[in-house]
């Protein structure tokens, strides 16, 4: 579904992404794990045509969208549920949900956008309470959730999700891996970037890890779980058992 | 050394001026020039001094125009209705617009942005309206005449070939001055804080006594060209020092360059000959001034002859790019040279020596919390003198905010940090920098605005002491101190292997570079302590090979560390004690082996399987 | 008394509405648009050249006026701002007032350096109400801010491109993740603001007189209302506007009218020594 190739990105003048190239088919969940810095947000950044500098090829669908501006790619259904939530802190969670659906709410009834919020709201329980709230003032599990659910109001093909455990409570964060789980079994296409890797890889089907720039291992989530160069990855070498 | 090559450019520099400023009434004899050559003098003096602000201080004046007429009103009023001798009268202004100027900037100061902006304009603004409603004293709308011409006994400056002497000697020692202090550990300070007030701070920079004093100077500079443009044209009036003035000013510095006290010659003489060059346009001359103005903006931002020079500049540079990145990715073996330990007891050193019983950093019950939510919870651990002691945590944990807190540039909201004897809680970056403890930064803070030379003597600005004045007039002592920082300065290059870039803009550097030019500049000082926020982060496994044998040579030399950092290969392998913090609590402290073993401790970096 | 405070409204709702223009324009790219006192002074003279120059109707010579504006505003955008080769904040605000000589440059030749006069909307026999007398004008003004104030709120809040302009401002990364078009955003921001301006030329100058830099002052004032409410704060702006329209109406009647501009700006000067951010600014934490 999504093919990327031989990207290459700089950040201050620098490379940040030396030549990675990686795929993700229909119905899959992929996650690309690494250590802060390695690249994982700039990648993704690429992917949504947000990061100004790089090159290579980005492919979707077996179209090339190299050449695409981020508004076509999000209407062709790459959406980007970005790291550290970046909600309208000022606008109301009601909002926040509208602008997910930016690009299709004028081509979309009334009545279709609230059907599609009413249906968030059932998959958030904690927000239906909380339309009119402000979304700075929730909470940090809340403001995730409003997060995804406006990446999901825009009717993603293959949704990004970057870091949706940060900072997060231990239960928090149980709570977003299940919803992920959920998004598997509805036939949902996940590119998911995370550093919790065991809690990642354990709902993935491949995984990727980056390491300054560039990709290392990849392959079957559960392979690479047993994997002692990723847990020395994140816990350095000395680590035993 | 290559410091001497810039002073030998910049009195090159000086001598052509001095040969211009001699030859041009002799080639142009013709008085229309001349004038406007009096005028383009006097907008440089004050121009000259709003680029020491803008340029180098980073802040923006909308309120230099009234300087200008202060000097100017104070001459005139004061020679004309009070009789005062001009010499008086023109130290007499300077004294009143220095008090004003700092009455003004210590508030002002404070300001940031839009904010600063609005403030200084109002000055104006109001300084304005009182001249123009309080005829009595200055002659209102209709101007002050009669204003006498100067002199030295009986030798007055009566024409205009002896005022262009006068005029553009004052602006030729304003130059001289000006760039005395941009060459001197004074005017590092001042590039520095508009670099990053930040950094600059934790290098023992005083931020605000800074932007204040460089406020005032530029004031002086204000005021004495309002002086002289007062006795010059023995007439003023109200509307030479409205708003409009300070916008052009600032428009001159712009179109010089901020930041090039050369660009400044430039941007005067461009800017203040150009209407009379657009006079043929007549009613079109506003259009044409308008669209040249923002041409050179959107085309040109930096400055004509700062593009110029840097269009010569890059063309070198392309020249010697080729094979710095495959050079940039190569291992780094710092060289040998010493780091003085200073602070430190001598004798502490190598990797099995016993830790001295006193700590050097004492942390207790640090707490501190950003809009209700807690990031830091009552966390206590302490560094003992002479280790590497590491900081640990997923993201979010708090170690960004605990050095922070230790550096000064957070206040804690309880619990108190102890360095040495002393209690730290609270006291600000500079004073923290003068004791001996300073830091990196975790996205790096380099002055991207100076070379790797200046960044690195910026480092060296607490425990020194060459300030404004004796920069300015290289006053006895200078000379000696300024040698000083630059030897160090280089020592420590050397030690971090960039000497060969020294001259390079920090800019330039690869990420890698900068991430050890900031090492040293933060080791410099010769601190006790260094603070180093993920030093290895977004770099390759040579280059954080590199800093884990430089992170060791430094405990070596008796400077203890405080380290943060995600790198674990780094951090088990270089640190003497871990600590670990997650959601703001310490969930385990110890050797790196014992830390390691902690289940906690895995289960908060690996995550656990839901 | 009261009288003062009338005549304060007035003008402070002048200056609420170029404050706004103002904080539209911050909200989405962080800079001051000096043209923005220009806007002012087009509103008026493209008003006059509809109404007395080509005899247009007053409602659609004032439509037509806003939206000429509108028009000049997304060109300044296009022109001068996006092409800028640098993002510094300094450097796109001195583009913006290079503009602003160009184009009180351009008006001057085609409106020429003379004083003009536009009639009042209605009437020009004061009311008196609560012992003051009230230019019917004044009521208009009143009554047209007050729309414009309501107008705006709407668009904010209920139409998809205000939320969108929003939502640019708060997190312009987040909203082109989201498919907003962020360059139009701002373009648009552009346009508002001159119509914003357009709006206040042309309401105010039947009262006062029209030259081709009358913006110029009231524009200041109205930058000097945002800064007063809080720079960038819609609510401040309406605030600021109105606060310094009423305090220097009777700072001249109670003092001097020669030090009116004096009392605005002393008043500006002071409020930001007490609180730096403003009325209703949100206070940056200062940090070192």
């Amino acid at each position: 579904m999504l093919r990327v190739e031989n990207l290459e990105a700089y950040y201050r003048g620098n490379r940040a992404l030396k030549s990675v190239s990686l795929e993700v088919r229909a119905g899959e969940i992929v996650c690309l794990i690494g250590a802060n810095g390695a690249g994982k947000t700039t990648l993704l950044n690429c992917i949504s045509a947000v990061h100004p500098d790089w090159s290579g090829i980005v492919s979707f669908e077996g179209r090339d969208v190299s050449r695409a501006a981020s508004q076509a790619r999000v209407r062709l259904g790459i959406v980007q549920v970005p790291e550290n939530r970046q909600l309208f802190g000022p606008m109301t969670v009601e909002e926040n949900l509208e602008m997910g659906a930016y690009l299709r709410a004028s081509r979309m009834s009334a009545a279709d956008l609230k059907r599609e919020m009413e249906a968030i709201y059932d998959r958030f329980p904690p927000l239906s309470n909380r339309r009119k709230q402000l979304a700075g003032t929730l909470s940090g599990g809340e403001q995730q959730m409003v997060a995804i659910g406006r990446g999901l109001m825009a009717n993603p093909r293959l949704l990004l999700l970057d870091e949706p455990s940060l900072g997060l409570a231990p239960l928090v964060v149980r709570e977003i891996f299940r919803i992920i789980k959920e998004f598997k079994q509805e036939g949902r296409t996940i590119l998911l970037v995370e550093q919790n890797a065991l809690g990642a890889l354990a709902i993935s089907d491949r995984a990727y890890v980056l390491e300054t720039g560039r990709l290392t291992l990849c392959g079957e989530a559960s392979a690479l779980m047993q994997d002692h160069r990723v847990r020395s990855a994140f816990l350095g070498q000395q680590v035993t058992g | 050394m290559a410091g001497r090559f810039a002073r030998s450019n910049t009195m090159l520099g000086l001598a052509a001026l001095a040969a211009a400023i001699v030859l041009f009434p002799i080639l142009i004899p013709n008085p229309y020039y001349l004038n406007v050559a009096n005028i383009i003098g006097l907008n440089t003096i004050i121009v000259v001094g709003l680029n020491l602000l803008i340029g180098f201080a980073g802040q923006i004046s909308l309120g230099h125009a009234a300087f200008y007429g202060l000097g100017a009103y104070f001459s005139g009023i004061l020679t004309v209705t009070y009789q005062v001798s001009p010499w008086l009268a023109m130290a007499i202004a300077v004294a009143v617009t220095a008090a004003v100027a700092l009455l003004i900037g210590i508030p002002t100061l404070k300001l940031h942005g839009h904010y600063l902006v609005m403030a200084t304009l109002g000055f104006n603004l109001i300084v304005n309206i009182v001249i123009v409603q309080w005829d009595q004293l200055t002659g209102g709308p209709s101007g002050f005449p009669g204003i006498p011409s100067l002199s030295v006994g009986q030798w007055a400056f009566d024409s205009d070939m002896k005022m262009y002497f006068l005029i553009w000697s004052v602006a030729f020692i304003a130059i001289l001055v000006a760039l005395n202090l941009v060459a001197s550990r004074a005017g590092r300070g001042l590039r520095a804080l508009h670099g990053s007030e930040v950094a600059a701070a934790c290098l023992g920079v005083r931020i605000k006594s800074y932007k204040v004093k460089v406020f005032i100077l530029s004031a002086v500079y204000a005021s004495l060209a309002g002086s002289l443009h007062a006795h010059y044209l023995g007439f003023i009036s109200p509307k030479t020092f409205d708003v409009f003035f300070s916008i052009e000013l600032v428009t001159m510095v712009i179109v010089g360059g901020m930041g090039s006290i050369w660009g400044v010659l430039f941007g005067t003489s461009f800017l203040t000959s150009l209407p009379n060059v657009l006079h043929f346009f007549d009613e079109y001359k506003d259009i044409f001034y308008g669209l040249i103005f923002v041409l050179i903006l959107i085309f040109l931002p930096e400055g004509v002859v700062v593009a110029l020079r840097n269009k010569v500049l890059a063309k070198r540079e392309s020249r010697q790019r080729r094979g710095s990145e495959a050079e940039a990715e190569e291992a780094v073996q710092p060289a040998v040279a010493a780091i003085e330990p200073s602070h430190g007891s001598g004798d502490i050193g190598g990797r099995t020596r016993r830790l001295a019983a006193e700590p050097i950093l004492g942390i207790r019950d640090l707490h501190m919390s950003f809009g209700g939510l807690t990031a830091l919870a009552k966390v206590s651990f302490e560094v003992p003198t002479g280790s590497v002691t590491a900081l640990i945590g997923p993201n979010g944990a708090g170690k960004t905010t605990m050095i922070n807190l230790i550096s000064g540039i957070y206040r804690p909201y309880g619990g108190t940090i102890r360095f040495r004897q002393n209690q730290i809680t609270g006291l600000r970056p500079y004073r923290l920098a003068e004791m001996g403890l300073t830091r990196t930064f975790q996205n790096v803070q380099i002055f991207d605005n100076m070379t790797v030379l200046e960044n690195v003597m910026v480092g060296m600005h607490a425990g020194t002491h060459n300030e404004f004045f004796r920069s300015m007039f290289r006053l006895p002592g200078f000379k000696k101190e300024e040698d000083l920082i630059e030897q160090k300065a280089w020592e420590m290059l050397t030690f971090f292997s960039l000497e060969d870039k020294a001259h390079a803009p920090a800019a330039s550097l690869s990420f890698g570079q900068q991430k050890r030019l900031e090492m040293a500049r933060a080791l410099v000082p010769s601190p006790s302590i260094v603070l180093l926020d993920e030093p290895v982060a977004g770099l390759n496994m040579t280059e954080s090979l590199a800093i884990a044998s430089l992170i060791d040579r430094m405990r070596s030399q008796g400077v203890s560390v405080l380290l943060v950092e995600h790198d674990m290969n780094l951090v088990m392998g270089v640190s003497d004690r871990v600590v670990v913090l997650n959601y703001g609590r310490k969930i385990a402290e110890g050797t790196p082996q014992e830390v390691q073993e902690d289940k906690q401790v895995q289960s908060a970096y690996l995550g656990s399987v839901a | 008394m009261a009288q003062f405070i009338v005549s304060g409204l007035t003008t402070g709702s002048i200056y609420a509405l170029i404050a706004l223009g103002f904080c539209i324009i911050h909200n989405a790219t962080g800079i001051v648009n000096f043209t923005q006192v220009d806007f002012v002074s087009l509103g008026g003279l493209m008003m006059y050249t509809f109404l007395l120059g080509m005899g247009l109707p007053l409602v659609l010579a004032f439509a037509v006026a806003v939206l000429v504006v509108a028009g000049v505003g997304a060109l300044v955008e296009r022109f001068a701002i996006r092409p800028a080769k640098s993002r510094a904040v300094i450097i796109l605000i001195f583009i913006t007032i290079g503009v602003s000589i160009l184009m009180r440059g351009t008006f001057k030749i085609l409106w020429g350096k003379n004083q003009m006069a536009l009639p009042h909307f209605s009437s020009e026999s004061p009311l008196i109400i609560f012992r003051a007398a009230v230019l019917p004008q004044s009521l208009w003004i009143l009554s047209i801010t007050l729309i414009v104030v309501i107008l705006l709120h709407l668009f904010f809040t209920r139409t998809r491109v205000g939320k969108a302009m929003r939502a640019t401002s708060f997190n312009s990364r987040a909203a082109a993740l989201m498919g907003v078009n962020v360059n139009r955003m701002i373009q648009f921001s552009f346009a508002l603001s001159g119509a914003l301006g357009a709006v206040a030329g042309i309401i105010i100058v039947p009262i006062t007189t029209l030259s081709y830099d009358i913006g110029v002052m009231l524009g200041l004032k109205g930058f000097a209302a945002a800064v007063l409410g809080g720079y960038g704060n819609s609510v401040g702006a309406v605030i600021g506007g109105l606060t310094l329209g009423v305090l220097e109406s009777l700072g001249a009647g109670m003092i001097s009218s020669a030090y009116k501009d004096v009392i605005a700006f002393t008043i500006l000067v002071a409020v930001l020594f007490v609180k730096p951010s403003g009325i209703l600014g949100y206070g940056e934490k200062e940090r070192v």
